[in-house]
């Protein structure tokens, strides 16, 4: 039984209609995604669940428009990404998207400061003086102002996944990808994290799609999306305690 | 954004950024210290071989119009440069021709000689020489005879009726010195006394061996000559010396050298060598080019998944490709820099440290060249090395697919 969920307020950011995706492993293909149907609203604060392989990484990387679908449409912020060349993905991403992953990719050639403000020097809409003080207001909120000069190599795991959670912020993004964005840190830098996104999320309606297996952050999101080789089984909206008043079985979002 | 990453990537692995440079570095340093002693030998070679022989010289040798069958008798004329039978004792008509050589456009100056050969002797030593009868003010307008003097006694060898001046090598070989009286000794067996004058050094090894001045006209009387057998011609520019030669023989149908000619076979050598220094120079560059593409290539591997969540942020391959294609042309800007100045310091070094050849040419120190192409196109050739090297670890970078990078670790 698949389940779908109503729409939050916001309006449609991002939909996936029939995507698959198909890899293909020695001489056979296996499909790791299979016909997905997927809508999200400004707003949404989401957590994407499955068990190990069923395809949520594949899932994210195909809805922050880092890998293309075999069959079927995404479409961000209304546009068709199927149709953009290269450096149209990449302007979309730097624009729109903001990505956080289990390891926290941090440039070790560039301190924290610097690691925050490189989309902004891509994007290149800024002054440097207001990059300079952008990234300074992130790693501040997120408890690194007085590292913000560091080099990675003199940082902790916790605090780069946290420069890393800022770098991902910079361009405020309409909607921050997650896979597993704690799945590295001990329980205390993960709720430092969770919390941050759901302030945020709360003050700046950014969207929030969250791969996951931290039960407590789980409950704690608006939707939850689950995923069995490669099929969206479950998706509702409120805490799973009291999931079942928010299921609509059988129909499309209204 | 594209600099401040090459950057910051060059300046983050130290080690393999300063064997990068050092490479192109020596590459640059070399090729400008190599071309810059080539070109200071040519040079110095051509001014010596200038210094000694006359740009033009017109013989006694008579050329034959070579009569082709089938072709119009007019055509016939055509002077071809082909020995005569038999070469005259002298030029006929000297007076004439040497009126008429010395008006053509581009002379500066004109001598006339007699050069034959003959055998010295001393003691009991004797040996084969070039007798040159020369006019020693006309002979010093042409090739400064006298500054090749040991010494400087010009004046002297002019009013002394029976004065020579030895080859320095002769006067080695024969264990002769100024004021010894030799016997120069003629092809009919004549034989004549000659008191040394002076001492003559020109520096190519082959001249001062081989080659004896006397007055011309006692070599008129050795030889049994009644005029020069030889027009020498100072030109204006010495590199058109094969057209003015062409010009006299057809103007005289008279054999004409060109120093340039002359030294065909030297010129070839030169070439070789230019060749070899290219082969050297060129080897260094290619060596040190794929050193840089290795270590960029390295680095690229290394940095597949910084180069993964730079596309997640935004930035496209171009502009992927271009930071590295940035860091060749850095590190290759930096090896040109480093190269041009220890260019210079190889020069300034070798041009004062004393050094002597005795091969063929004799001299102190290393005749460098300086000038801007020297260092322009080796430092042009290190950056394009640089830039050469990184295409391929920037066509590399551009070519992950982030997602798979990022799924693999
Ligand atoms: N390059 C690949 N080739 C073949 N199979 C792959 C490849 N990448 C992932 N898979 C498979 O796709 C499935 C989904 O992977 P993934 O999206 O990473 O799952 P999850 O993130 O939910 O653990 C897994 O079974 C995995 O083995
Ligand atoms: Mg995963």
């Amino acid at each position: 039984m698949v389940e779908f969920c109503k729409p939050a307020a916001g309006k449609k950011i991002l939909e996936l209609r029939e995507v698959s995706k198909r890899l293909k492993s020695g001489d056979s293909w296996t499909t790791i995604l299979d016909a997905v149907n997927l809508d999200f609203y400004q707003g949404d604060f989401c957590a994407i669940v499955g068990n190990s392989g069923s395809g949520k990484s594949t899932l994210l990387y195909l809805l922050g428009i880092l890998d293309s679908p075999s069959d079927g449409k995404i479409l961000l912020d209304g546009i068709d990404t199927g149709a953009l060349d290269n450096r149209e993905l990449a302007k979309l991403r730097n624009e729109k998207l903001g990505f956080v992953f289990q390891f926290h990719y941090i440039l070790p050639e560039f301190t924290a400061l610097e690691n925050v403000m490189l989309p902004m020097m891509v994007a290149a809409r800024l002054s440097k003086a207001q990059q300079r003080e952008r990234a300074m207001m992130l790693l501040d909120q997120l408890g690194l102002a007085e590292r913000r000069n560091y080099y990675p190599s003199q940082l902790s795991g916790g605090q780069l996944q946290r420069v890393a959670i800022a770098r991902a912020l910079a361009n405020q993004p309409l909607i921050v990808l997650a896979d597993e964005p704690t799945g590295n840190l001990d329980s205390a830098n993960s709720k430092i994290v969770f919390d941050y996104f759901r302030k945020l999320n709360q003050e700046t309606g950014q969207t929030f799609l969250v791969v996951t297996h931290t039960v407590g952050f789980v409950q704690d999101c608006d939707r939850i999306i689950e995923i069995s080789d490669g099929k969206v089984i479950h998706d509702r909206r409120g805490p799973i305690a009291s999931s079942e008043s928010n299921l609509s079985p059988g129909g499309q979002p209204a | 954004m594209i600099l401040f990453s090459a950057w910051r990537q060059i300046r983050h692995r130290k080690k393999q950024t300063v064997a990068s440079i050092a490479s192109v570095t020596i590459g640059v340093g070399l090729s400008i210290m190599m071309a810059s002693m080539q070109l200071g030998f040519e040079n110095d070679f051509v001014e010596r071989i200038i210094a000694v022989t006359p740009h033009v010289q017109i013989t006694s040798e008579r050329l034959r119009p070579r009569p082709e069958l089938g072709r119009d008798r007019y055509e016939l004329s055509r002077v071809e440069r082909i020995r005569a039978f038999d070469k005259p004792m002298t030029i006929n008509g000297a007076g004439f021709w040497r009126e008429t050589l010395a008006g053509l456009p581009g002379v500066t100056d004109i001598s006339a000689s007699y050069t034959g050969q003959g055998l010295i002797s001393f003691g009991n030593k004797d040996q084969a020489v070039v007798i040159r009868g020369v006019d020693p003010v006309q002979e010093n307008r042409i090739n400064g005879l006298g500054d090749k003097l040991r010494l400087g006694r010009m004046e002297h060898f002019a009013t002394a009726p029976n004065g020579i001046i030895l080859g320095s090598g002769i006067a080695r070989r024969l264990a002769a010195k100024p004021g010894d009286t030799v016997t120069l000794i003629g092809e009919t067996g004549n034989r004549e006394l000659f008191r040394i004058i002076d001492l003559y050094q020109s520096g190519i090894t082959a001249y001062d061996n081989r080659t004896l001045f006397i007055l011309l006209k006692n070599a008129e009387a050795f030889f049994g000559a009644s005029g020069p057998n030889e027009f020498n011609l100072k030109l204006e520019d010495p590199n058109s010396a094969e057209r003015v030669a062409a010009l006299t023989r057809s103007l005289t149908g008279l054999e004409s050298r060109d120093w340039i000619s002359e030294n065909e076979n030297i010129r070839g050598e030169l070439n070789r060598r230019r060749m070899i220094n290219l082969g050297i120079v060129g080897t260094i560059f290619v060596v040190s080019a794929f050193g840089i593409t290795n270590i960029m290539l390295m680095s690229v591997m290394n940095k597949k998944r910084d180069i993964a969540i730079m596309q997640a942020f935004g930035v496209n391959r171009t502009a992927l490709s271009a930071i590295y294609l940035m860091q060749g042309l850095i590190l290759g800007l930096l090896g040109a820099l480093g190269g041009m100045l220890s260019g210079a310091v190889l020069i300034y070094a070798l041009s004062v440290l004393p050094v002597s050849f005795t091969a063929t040419i004799t001299r102190q120190g290393f005749p460098m060249v300086w000038a801007w192409q020297l260092f322009l196109i080796p430092a042009a050739v290190g950056i394009f090395c640089g830039l050469a090297a990184s295409s391929v670890p920037a066509w590399r970078a551009s070519r992950f697919k982030p997602a798979e990078v990022i799924r693999n670790g």
